[in-house]
């Protein structure tokens, strides 16, 4: 699937947990696997299966005033360690997604 | 609460506070004044608000960098403040140490927005950014005649008057109108020049 079409959804049994040290995934045997800070857990949120990583960069972007390519950049990378862990994965996006 | 900010800022290394207002007149003739680097603005500023005052330092050139301080974490005060030029939000309830540092971080140039509010906030930015994006697609569909229309819808012509501006038969502007509304997905003229202003599709001077 090309990147242009695909999306990232969270994978089915992964959980969010809140604790003493923040927000943390847990997966489907109850393992804590992945920290996310503020930023990466508002990121999570947004791995609905319809939004794509172009529409969660523009949004940080503008947010914060980043470099849109390095923010484009560091969400791929961050995205794809999050799909060999098992916690993400990729969908084809929908006609209306962007 | 004023003096406790302005106390809590000025015991901090790096920072002076240069000004204090306690309503929004004496606000925006402060900043253009003494020219901080950062503004802290209530949301609640007497007589009516800080958006206002907010909109009006974000005109000013050099314009601070502003944070608003709320009564407590809202997700429309949050929206409202951004829109209105701020780069920085907390609720009042905030310690005075995420204060400093709040202050500290818009004056690197960062913004700062609650944690627990910034999914939110990010949702509401990708969704507004595909609404943008859809009314353009929409608006590039309109021909050259039918934005026209438009234009003069916003500036209050009726059906007649339009025909008139551009000699054209009032059957002929009730067609135009109808395609405008049919191609931008609305319901009504008013509704159409509404989706227009709100997207900056249309100036109306």
């Amino acid at each position: 699937m090309s990147d242009a079409l695909r999306v990232p959804v969270h994978t089915d049994g992964v959980a969010l947990r809140d604790g003493p040290d923040g927000a943390r995934l847990v997966d489907g045997q109850g393992r804590s696997v992945w920290a996310l800070n503020a930023t990466a857990l508002a990121l999570w949120e947004l791995c609905d299966g319809e939004t794509s990583v172009e529409e969660m960069v523009g949004a940080v972007a503008a947010l914060f005033s980043a470099d849109e390519e390095l923010m484009r950049h560091d969400l791929e990378e961050t995205f794809d360690q999050l799909s060999r862990a098992g916690l993400l994965g990729w969908v084809r996006a929908s006609p209306g997604a962007g | 609460m004023r003096s406790a900010v302005a106390a809590a800022l000025s015991a901090e290394d790096g920072l002076q506070v240069v000004a204090q207002a306690e309503d929004a007149g004496s606000a925006t003739r402060a900043t253009a004044t003494s020219r901080p680097d950062v503004a802290v603005v209530s949301l609640h500023l007497p007589p009516d608000g800080g958006l206002a005052v907010c909109r009006g330092l974000a005109a000013q050139p050099d314009a601070p960098r502003v944070l608003v301080l709320s009564r407590e974490e809202e997700h429309a005060g949050l929206v409202q403040s951004l829109e209105a030029g701020a780069s920085g939000y907390l609720a009042a309830d905030a310690n005075l140490g995420d204060l400093v540092l709040a202050v500290r971080a818009l004056g690197r140039g960062e913004a700062v927005v609650p944690p627990r509010m910034l999914g939110g906030l990010l949702h509401d930015l990708v969704l507004r950014r595909r609404q943008q994006g859809a009314a353009h697609e929409r608006w590039g569909t309109l021909s050259r005649r039918e934005r026209e229309v438009l234009a003069l819808l916003a500036r209050g012509l009726d059906q007649e008057r339009i025909a008139a501006e551009l000699v054209i038969s009032p059957q002929t502007a009730r067609t135009h109108i109808q395609n405008v509304m049919g191609k931008l997905k609305v319901h009504s003229r008013v509704e159409a020049v509404a989706v227009a202003l709100e997207h900056g599709l249309l100036e109306v001077s």
